[in-house]
């Protein structure tokens, strides 16, 4: 019996090294993270979403942003990876424990740990990216009105589709997702009223394989050119674009994508994540902090399309100068771009 | 049809092509389902064998050509398989938790070592083949595999070895078969299997890996088991059914008013529907542990 036990105790601990290197994904980006600390030098931490810091993407956007804030101020800064729902509440008062002064929360799915953890520590300032912050004057949210870019993407999209039809492929179902498809397809609407978009959702995130069908089937429909915003998903829809080859787009998401199949990326809808978390770091350093709610699109900056750096002779100048006037007026406030299913059946094209 | 992908001689067929790319991991790791099961050793391991066999095949891949990937995403998954047969038969943990923990450890190990080799290797490499298996190669194996496994379960002498372990080990080892050796064997070729169908999907669907790609395609695959009667011509049948499904579910969705998650849960309605409605009977030592020590 005793060999046995030995056994099992071997195994298991074998077993338990494994997964405490694949769960102990948390890292201190700093190693002197916990060293002597001067008194003055403000700590800034972040936490991930399940997509992890280098998602080629959001987090990794965030991150940026911080370590651009972190190069001019006396900044320390670190972040904590999360892998489930679970992880959230944990690394956002793990981060507050720590006495960090700014917590950043990456992703509307922290919402509600968010919720307990700012209420427990009211001395600690927390930001959340793309969510709505709990009522109280340490935290602040960060959003985008996505659909302003989505806009310009489908008008864009719906200039250049030779059959006619576009598509949007989505990652998940959700009212933030819902809002840049709305936008895209108001876009496309303001380009071409009879123009048809193919929508499509993925289900998930992460299936590279099901991303790559949905585009498949989204130019068996006729679609020629589709706007991609499906996470890890989206890499595989635009892999699908690229290999049919000529006559056919992707417009990539988030950031500029433009590169990873040059020439097949119309362009992407850039999402300033970085500029965001820069802008209430350095505040925070300034000691101009305030709480509440910020929404950036065009107008801020905080939304735009990519400058297009292998496509841009595909298209004309006429198109290219119309984006410009599109974007300058929604900028100025006369293009009120749809947020819902609702808006966007009554949407009434601008006239030019 | 002009505008159909032309890697494929069956995508001249449009109505079969979309359905078989979507059925192809089903297929494989159905077939690996039953194989395990029908010696009697419940795989739940199986999105595990195809996770792990999709990242070993496509960094493989990428260093030592498609062969050798394709090689070494099958040894993968079967080596996955010897662990879940180590764990189950040797330090006699319950099936179903090796199961479930090894689909745990493969997610986050691979995840883990993608960010290594991939992501934080400096350059930074895409995790992407620069050419794909032919998926011909997938789709001949497809309707091959469940055909010659029906055959060999049936009609050959291991196969009868393989049913009587599966129905009776007491039994089986009173007959002189060494019932470890061939649960070993089932076990293996089960994860060898699952290992192709990861395969598939980072070498041939798409040429690249990401983390969690599988996505859930081994518990749809062990649905098709139940369904298809842990007959492997059965199975397969049900896996094409499912990967038809998913299909039509994405064909239909932005023309049809019918949700998309109705058709993501049929495949386990119809997994559920069949055990009743097929009297399904599962073998009668199915997560049975053997006597380590008598076997």
């Amino acid at each position: 019996m005793g060999r046995v036990w030995a056994q099992c105790g071997v195994a298991f601990g074998l077993l338990g090294f494994l997964v405490s290197a694949g769960f102990g994904c948390s890292k201190a980006a700093d190693p002197k993270a916990s060293g002597k600390a001067e008194p003055k030098k403000l700590r800034i931490g972040l936490v991930t979403d399940a997509a992890g810091i280098d998602d080629g993407s959001f987090n990794m956007s965030a991150w940026e942003g911080l370590k651009k804030a972190k190069a001019e101020a006396q900044i320390e800064t670190k972040y904590l990876e999360s892998h489930e729902q679970a992880d959230y509440k944990t690394n956002l008062s793990g981060l507050a424990e720590q006495g960090y002064d700014l917590v950043f929360a990456v992703g509307f799915l922290m919402e509600d740990a968010l919720k307990e953890v700012a209420a427990a520590y009211p001395n600690t300032k927390f930001a959340i990216i793309d969510g709505s912050a709990p009522d109280s004057p340490n935290c602040v949210s960060l959003k985008f009105r996505e659909q302003e870019g989505c806009f310009l993407a489908g008008y864009l999209a719906g200039r250049m589709s030779k059959s006619k039809a576009i598509g949007f492929v989505g990652g998940l179902e959700s009212p933030l997702m819902k809002r840049f498809e709305v936008g895209y397809r108001a876009g496309a609407k303001t380009a071409d009223i009879a123009s048809r978009v193919v929508v499509k959702y993925v289900g998930n995130w992460t299936d590279v394989g099901k991303g790559k069908e949905v585009a498949l089937a989204s130019m068996r429909d006729g679609a020629d050119i589709l706007f991609v915003a499906a996470g890890k998903g989206g890499l595989g829809a635009l892999d699908a674009v690229a290999e049919r080859g000529a006559g056919f787009y992707g417009i990539g998401v988030d950031k500029d994508q433009d590169d990873l199949h040059k020439g097949r990326i119309l362009t992407s809808m850039m999402k300033g994540v970085d500029a965001a978390v820069y802008g209430v770091s350095k505040d925070l350093a300034a000691g101009t902090w305030s709480g509440g709610e910020r929404v950036v699109g065009i107008k801020e900056g905080g939304i735009k399309l990519s400058p297009m750096r292998f496509t841009k002779q595909d298209v004309a100048p006429a198109i290219l100068a119309k984006l410009d006037s599109l974007s300058k007026a929604i900028s100025d406030g006369k293009i009120l771009v749809p947020t819902t299913e609702d808006e966007v059946q009554n949407f009434v094209p601008p006239k030019n | 049809m002009a505008d159909v992908a032309t890697d494929s001689i069956i995508a001249s067929v449009p109505f079969l092509y979309p359905e078989l790319r979507q059925a192809v991991p089903l297929v494989l790791a159905a077939c690996g389902g039953v194989v395990s099961e029908r010696a009697g050793v419940i795989n739940i391991a199986l999105e595990g064998c195809m996770l792990t066999g999709a990242f070993v095949g496509l960094v493989a891949g990428q260093s030592f050509g498609l062969a050798a990937g394709l090689l070494g995403a099958i040894a993968a998954g079967g080596l996955v398989g010897l662990i879940h047969l180590l764990l189950t038969h040797r330090l006699g943990v319950n099936q179903i938790v090796s199961g479930v923990a090894i689909n745990l450890l493969a997610l986050h190990v691979t995840t883990f070592l993608m960010r290594i080799v991939f992501v934080r290797a400096e350059p930074p490499r895409e995790a992407k083949l620069a050419a794909l298996i032919p998926i011909d190669l997938f789709f001949v194996a497809c309707f091959a595999v469940p055909l010659l496994l029906q055959l060999g379960l049936s009609r050959t002498p291991l196969g009868l070895r393989l049913r009587a372990v599966g129905e009776s080990p007491e039994s089986a080892r009173m007959a002189g078969i060494g019932v470890l050796s061939v649960r070993t064997l089932a076990v293996v070729a089960s994860g060898m299997l699952a290992g192709a169908g990861g395969a598939y999907l980072s070498m041939s669907q798409v040429g690249r890996f990401s983390d969690d790609m599988v996505a859930g395609r081994g518990y749809i695959a062990l649905a098709a088991v139940i369904a298809g009667r842990w007959m492997p011509v059965g199975a397969a049948a049900a896996a094409l059914v499912f990967g038809l499904l998913d299909s039509v579910q994405l064909q239909m969705q932005g023309t049809a008013g019918l949700p998309p998650e109705i058709l993501r849960m049929t495949p386990y309605l119809v997994a559920i529907v069949a055990a009743f409605a097929l009297r399904s009977k599962p073998p009668a030592a199915l997560g049975a542990p053997i006597e380590p020590s008598r076997s």
